[in-house]
This record gives C-alpha cells, sequence and structure tokens, in this order.
C-alpha cells in the first residue's frame, strides 16, 4: 500500500499520507502525540482520511526514507 | 422494510425498459397488485389498434394507458404530449360512443417510463386543454393523472407483504438484482477483517505479485474473449454495482492490516487462475476460481459469502488481473 495502484487510489497510499504528514511538520520539531494531534484535527474533520494505524506507518516509511529525523526528545522534524 | 429491496429492484427494472416490454411488466406488477388488493385488473390486449386503454380496474373503472420512449430524444416531450392526447381521444371514444367497459371513465392515468426525469412542464397547460375538449364534447367530466413508473408506490404503501414483492420479481425474473442490492460495504469489508483474523502469518500467500500492466479493456470485450457469456448478465450488474466494492476498499486501505490481508486475497485470486488457466476454460474456470476463493474464507453462511466473494472477484476481474484481454499473449 505504499505506491497507488490500481486498487489503492492516490489519495489512500503511504506515499500520499507521507506527503500530508509532512506538509504539517514543516520547520517545527512535534512529539508523535503532538503531530498526530495535529494531522488528527487537519485531515479527520469530516471523514477518516488518515487513521492512526496508516499515520504510525507513514512515519515509519519515512523515517526508512530519511524523509524525517527523530531526536534524543523523540521529537521528529525534517 | 424488507421489502425496499424488492421494490428498489423493480423501479430499477423498469427504469431499464421501452416501448411493449415496459407496458407488459406494469401490467403484470399492478395485475398482481390489484389482485392483492380485492379488485379485478384486466389487461387490455392492442390486437384492434389502439383503444387508449392498456388495462382497467373494472370495478372501479380507472383506465390505463402506458408511453416508454424508446430513446429520449429532445422531441420526446412533444411525443409524450401527442400519445396522451391520442390515448384519452380513443378511450373515450370507446367509452362514450362505442359504450365500450362500461360506458364511463371514472379516472384516466396515463403513465409514462421518465426514468429517472420528472414531467416535462406544461405552461400553456395542453394536457388540461385537451381534456377540457374531449369534457365538453361528450359532456362530462374526466379525471385524470399523468405520471411516471413511480405512480406504482402509491399502491405499494398500502401493501406491506413482502412475500408479494418477492413474487412479483420472481416472476419478472429480476432476483438476482435483489441479491446484489442486498450486499453492503460494510460487509464486504468484514470479509476481509475475517480473512485478516483468520490467516495467521505462515499462512502461504504470495505478496510478490506485483501489478506490472495497467492494460485495461472493456468488460464485454473481456466476457466475450474468455466465453464468459453465460456469466455476462450477472457480471455486468455486479459492475454496474461495485462502487460498494469501492468504498468498502477505502476502508480496508486505511488499515494496514486489512490491505495486507485484501493484497493477499487479491494474489490468492490471481494465483488461482494462473495456476488452472490452463485447464479450465470459460464459465468453468470462473465457477473454479469462486468456488475455491470463497472456501479460502470462514463463514458459517457459505451463500451469502459465495456473493460477496464474487463481487471481489469481478472487480479483480474488472481491473483486468484475471482473464485474458486483447492484446496479452498469455
Amino acid at each position: 500500500m505504499i505506491l497507488p495502484n490500481k486498487y489503492i487510489a492516490v489519495q489512500d497510499c503511504i506515499f500520499t499520507s507521507s506527503a500530508m504528514i509532512l506538509n504539517l511538520i514543516k520547520d517545527k520539531s512535534l512529539t508523535t502525540d503532538k503531530l498526530w494531534g495535529t494531522c488528527d484535527k487537519k485531515y479527520n474533520q469530516n471523514e477518516q482520511v488518515l487513521s492512526y494505524d496508516k499515520f504510525i506507518i507513514s512515519l515509519t516509511f519515512m523515517y526508512s526514507c530519511a524523509m524525517i529525523k527523530i531526536d534524543e526528545k523523540g521529537e521528529i522534524s525534517k | 422494510m424488507g421489502k425496499n429491496k424488492y421494490i428498489q429492484a423493480i423501479f430499477n427494472y423498469l427504469d431499464g425498459l421501452s416501448g411493449y416490454d415496459f407496458q407488459k411488466a406494469i401490467m403484470t406488477i399492478l395485475k398482481i397488485l390489484y389482485k392483492h388488493l380485492g379488485k379485478d385488473f384486466e389487461e387490455v390486449s392492442s390486437d384492434g389498434g389502439d383503444s387508449g386503454n392498456d388495462g382497467w380496474i373494472k370495478k372501479d373503472n380507472i383506465f390505463f394507458a402506458m408511453y416508454s420512449p424508446k430513446n429520449f430524444k429532445s422531441s420526446y416531450k412533444n411525443e409524450l404530449l401527442q400519445k396522451f392526447k391520442s390515448d384519452i381521444t380513443n378511450l373515450c371514444k370507446n367509452v362514450y360512443e362505442e359504450k365500450k367497459w362500461g360506458g364511463f371513465i371514472n379516472e384516466f392515468i396515463f403513465m409514462a417510463n421518465l426514468r429517472k426525469d420528472t414531467y416535462p412542464s406544461d405552461p400553456l397547460l395542453d394536457y388540461d386543454n385537451h381534456v377540457k375538449e374531449l369534457e365538453k364534447k361528450y359532456s362530462v367530466n374526466i379525471k385524470y393523472q399523468r405520471v411516471s413508473s413511480k405512480y406504482l408506490w402509491e399502491i405499494f404503501n398500502k401493501i406491506d407483504d413482502e412475500s408479494l414483492y418477492s413474487y412479483i420479481v420472481n416472476i419478472l425474473n429480476i432476483g438476482e438484482q435483489v441479491d446484489t442490492l442486498a450486499l453492503k460495504s460494510s460487509d464486504l469489508v468484514r470479509i476481509i477483517e475475517l480473512i485478516a483474523e483468520n490467516k495467521s502469518d505462515n499462512d502461504e500467500v504470495d505478496l510478490s505479485e506485483s501489478l506490472n500492466d495497467f492494460k485495461v479493456i472493456s468488460a464485454q470485450e473481456k466476457i466475450k474473449l474468455n466465453d464468459l457469456n453465460f456469466k455476462e448478465k450477472r457480471v455486468l450488474r455486479i459492475i454496474a454495482n461495485l462502487n460498494i466494492v469501492e468504498e468498502a476498499l477505502k476502508v480496508i486501505n486505511n488499515n494496514p492490516t486489512l490491505s495486507s490481508a485484501f493484497e493477499g486475497f487479491k494474489n490468492y485470486i490471481v494465483n488461482l487462475y494462473k495456476n488452472n488457466k490452463n485447464v479450465l476454460h470459460g464459465n468453468e474456470l470462473y465457477e473454479f476460481i469462486l468456488s475455491e476463493a470463497t472456501g479460502y474464507v470462514s463463514h458459517k453462511d457459505s451463500k451469502i459469502l459465495k456473493d460477496y466473494i464474487e463481487y471481489y472477484i469481478v472487480e479483480i476481474f474488472e481491473k483486468c488481473d484475471i482473464f485474458e484481454k486483447v492484446g496479452n499473449n498469455k
């Protein structure tokens, strides 16, 4: 489910949810909890677009690709 | 509430009919409904030309005329008016001049198959004016209604007997449409949840299958190419309702566990096809895949399960991951 295919729409794949999360991090350093709160507020207003499970997998994906860093305080940044 | 799925299937069926097929279906439905209400509805043969009466309720002297345009070109609004005028004129002539059908009209109901449309506006009161002319000519009052097939709701509302609707659906031979309408996307998600619950990590599911081909052809072409003609009607009907699979996939793809279970199930079906396509063919191969895939999921009600699984199979068929397609040499 990383990339879109015939069964996974662009908006449903990890690649896209990673971009959505990255867009909220900007230049900030946020804890996982704080980042999830921001994502949940921004994207899950009317319907659930980003589930918590998908959020965690997206973070794992972004960390694996060196798109994000986690410092000793546990804060996530670009 | 159980009757609604039958009623929806009846309206879907009527929307797709035109000409005499529409008239025949409405007559069948009215005959059954009025019999249930203790009234005798008689169909009138059109052998002797258009009498303006396609059927009538003998007890109440209510007359019905039907019209279903073959195609909705821009002139259909005028055709509708002309057909109305011709029908009510012929009916009045038959009733008031030739003294047929009891010699009086209690009500005239002109029913047109407008599909999803409504009656065109009548700012010049053409319908009313024509009826007034006839009223003047015969010195009578004529009550009339111009309605769409949705008029049937008036009768459906009076009858709650679900078995009667089931009977109508069987007479019209549209039972399969009711089956497909009864399915919900949440139940399709549940099927994948069952797979996710019952399959352990050690189960051998080939997840390496990658989608390297995005070529898609029309379902009709594929049905023809793969000799699935026996299944054509059902497959096309399911394709028309595939939006419930799309809705289910939205939920499934938001949950990594379910997404992985669906991926495994999809690959299982693709492998079933690949491993058996040289031994089986056409309808036989389709039935084999359906039966094997149903066995893949544990559920106590295998009949219902089979319907759901078939939706997933048709989704994969429609996305062209199983069965041959034009230009594919495999």
